[in-house]
């Protein structure tokens, strides 16, 4: 029973969803497909819940036995639930609540989540910095080549760099724009995504028809 | 256990590398579909000492796992993995297969660009086209 109806729920819907492109939504296919997508939504609303029961338990858990850095838990509960509880009641019992403008929702998203993300994605360029060092050494002929490739496709990219490489003989940022970038650059990348979408396809085809069980955990 | 952090891309990656720093794990593995914090996840486990396989079939993340990790699945490889390591005839079959459509991609390719350099390839085109 528990491999039996997984598999089934996958092939039907597998089936139904990959079989539904080739006619109108307005058949009883197609009707079928959009209420899948519908099923979707719903499934993945749940998983939602589930995942904030299971912040609630293991964090709750930490703070009850006091474990290292429980204050933080508790932080991280407050801010569950003074995010969430405003956000999902209803904005007629007051301003304050719902998501709209002046809500306690968007402000903590403006002035606090938002400004978070941010300060995130910032730390990347350092992150950059550390792997393009350890990437660009040039411990070997294929090294060095990548470290003045790189040297001069990231020269390219900003418009002093650009300047800087008109000052030479021979038009280089053509040369990079079409040989580099446009040539070996594209010529790769579309390499890896045809031979992803054909493994995409074959895992789909291998899900679909039982073959593949992995996603149940277990072979 | 499995245990959810959060749905915000950055708020997930801050509490994976604080995790990672605080534990210090002996192997990270990084499978599927990875965006900004690619880089951020890889480059903490690096600096945490972690031994780290990654695969993701997105062509723009593949350079900051090869930087950061010491094995890398790219493209087509993270869903071969299955098959490989299950040994499974069927599963196997579907890469054999896989194989073949892309030798016959190529073929298509090399041909396509030959009738075109000459001048003859309008027809050809215009079947891929119409597909």
């Amino acid at each position: 029973m528990r491999t039996t109806v997984p598999i089934a729920v996958a092939f039907i819907a597998g089936m139904v969803v990959a079989v539904s492109y080739f006619f109108a939504d307005e058949s009883a296919i197609g009707w079928l497909r959009l209420e899948f997508l519908v099923w979707l939504i719903i499934v993945g609303g749940m998983t939602l819940a589930l995942g904030v029961v299971s912040i609630v338990r293991v964090n709750w858990d930490a703070v009850k036995k006091r474990k290292e850095g429980w204050p933080y838990k508790v932080l991280t509960l407050v801010s569950v639930f003074a995010m969430g509880v405003p956000a999902v009641l209803p904005e007629s019992w007051s301003p304050l609540f719902g998501r709209n403008q002046g809500s306690i929702y968007e402000w903590l998203f403006t002035y606090l989540d938002a400004p978070m993300m941010a300060t995130m994605f910032a730390t990347l360029a350092f992150y950059i910095a550390s792997a393009a060092y350890r990437a660009f050494r040039a411990r070997n002929a294929e090294a060095t080549v990548l470290l003045i490739t790189a040297t001069a496709v990231m020269l390219w990219r900003v418009p002093m760099g650009e300047a800087f490489l008109n000052l030479f003989p021979g038009d280089i940022p053509y040369f990079l724009n079409t040989y580099i970038m446009a040539g070996a650059n594209m010529a790769v990348q579309r390499g890896i995504i045809i031979g992803a979408a054909l493994g995409a396809a074959s895992m789909s085809l291998r899900i679909i028809l039982g073959i593949e069980r992995t996603y149940m955990g277990r072979g | 256990m499995v245990r959810y952090v959060a749905g915000e891309q950055f708020a997930f990656t801050a509490t994976v590398n604080g995790y990672m720093m605080r534990e210090r794990p002996a192997t990270n593995i990084y499978m599927g579909g990875f965006f900004a914090e690619s880089l951020l996840l890889a480059e903490t486990g690096n600096a945490a000492g972690s031994i780290q396989i990654a695969g993701t079939p997105r062509p723009e993340q593949l350079p900051f796992f090869i930087a950061a990790c010491d094995y890398t699945l790219l493209g087509e490889e993270l869903y071969a993995a299955s098959a490989y390591l299950s040994h499974q005839p069927v599963m196997l079959g579907g890469l054999k297969g896989q194989d073949f459509v892309k030798m016959l991609l190529v073929i298509c390719l090399v041909l396509g660009v030959l009738l075109v350099t000459f001048g003859i390839g309008e027809t050809y085109l215009g079947w891929f086209e119409s597909v």
